[in-house]
């Protein structure tokens, strides 16, 4: 199974709710970064983990339509 | 073949649950990639994608300026293109559609990645199965056109 799609099978099982309005970054099975920021949550993970590609999620808190 | 997907469980803040389509998409532009989570919604006419991996990305924001049209509100958007890969148990299962249009919005209001019809819909048919916690795409075969 390829990397990302373990990544994807374990963020299913996760509750992130504690990120409630922010964006997660996940590397290697946990969290590297959070942030309400996207970009800057991308570019510490990218310094972090420089070899790594970055899992990106964003946590919904509420009801929404899109 | 068809790529198979959950969806994802989520506590809201009243701690009630709800469960959203979230499939796994790889956004990658010059090489660069990044795994995002992104929802499937078939009342969005295009995709849609925050500025803030727009930027990460370095995806080219001078495009056409136009706006997106929501429930209650509109957005300014600028056109761009991207290349997306829907990403498969195994490598080779992965299907990757090459420089799809997709919308960024000017403002920094940053919200999931959101694929819309165009394009995403015409390469694959899409089925839902709540009650069997799937979704499942499949390749269009081009030779039905």
């Amino acid at each position: 199974m390829n990397a990302s799609i373990s990544t994807y099978d374990w963020f299913l099982k996760q509750d992130l709710s504690r990120y409630a309005g922010k964006w997660v970054a996940l590397v290697d099975k946990r969290v590297a970064a959070s942030g309400s920021n996207v970009e800057k949550v991308l570019r510490e993970v990218n310094l972090k983990y420089p070899n790594k590609k970055p899992f990106l999620t964003k946590v919904r808190s509420r009801l929404s339509v899109l | 073949m068809a790529l198979i997907y959950r969806f994802k469980k989520e506590k809201l803040e009243d701690g009630t649950f709800v469960s959203r389509p979230r499939i796994l998409v790889t956004l990658i532009n010059n090489g660069k990639p990044v795994d995002v989570t992104a929802l499937i919604d078939s009342g969005c006419d295009i995709t849609v994608i925050p500025r803030g991996i727009a930027k990460y990305l370095g995806l080219d924001l001078t495009g056409k300026k136009t706006k997106l049209y929501g429930y209650t509100q509109s957005t300014d958007v600028i056109e761009s293109n991207v290349n997306i890969s829907f990403v498969g148990k195994a490598e080779r299962q992965s299907v990757t559609l090459s420089n799809v249009l997709v919308l960024v919005p000017s403002n920094d209001e940053e919200d999931d990645v959101i694929l819309g019809v165009r394009d995403i819909f015409d390469e694959f048919d899409i089925t839902f199965r709540k009650s069997g916690n799937k979704i499942i795409l499949k390749k269009v075969s081009k030779s039905r056109y």
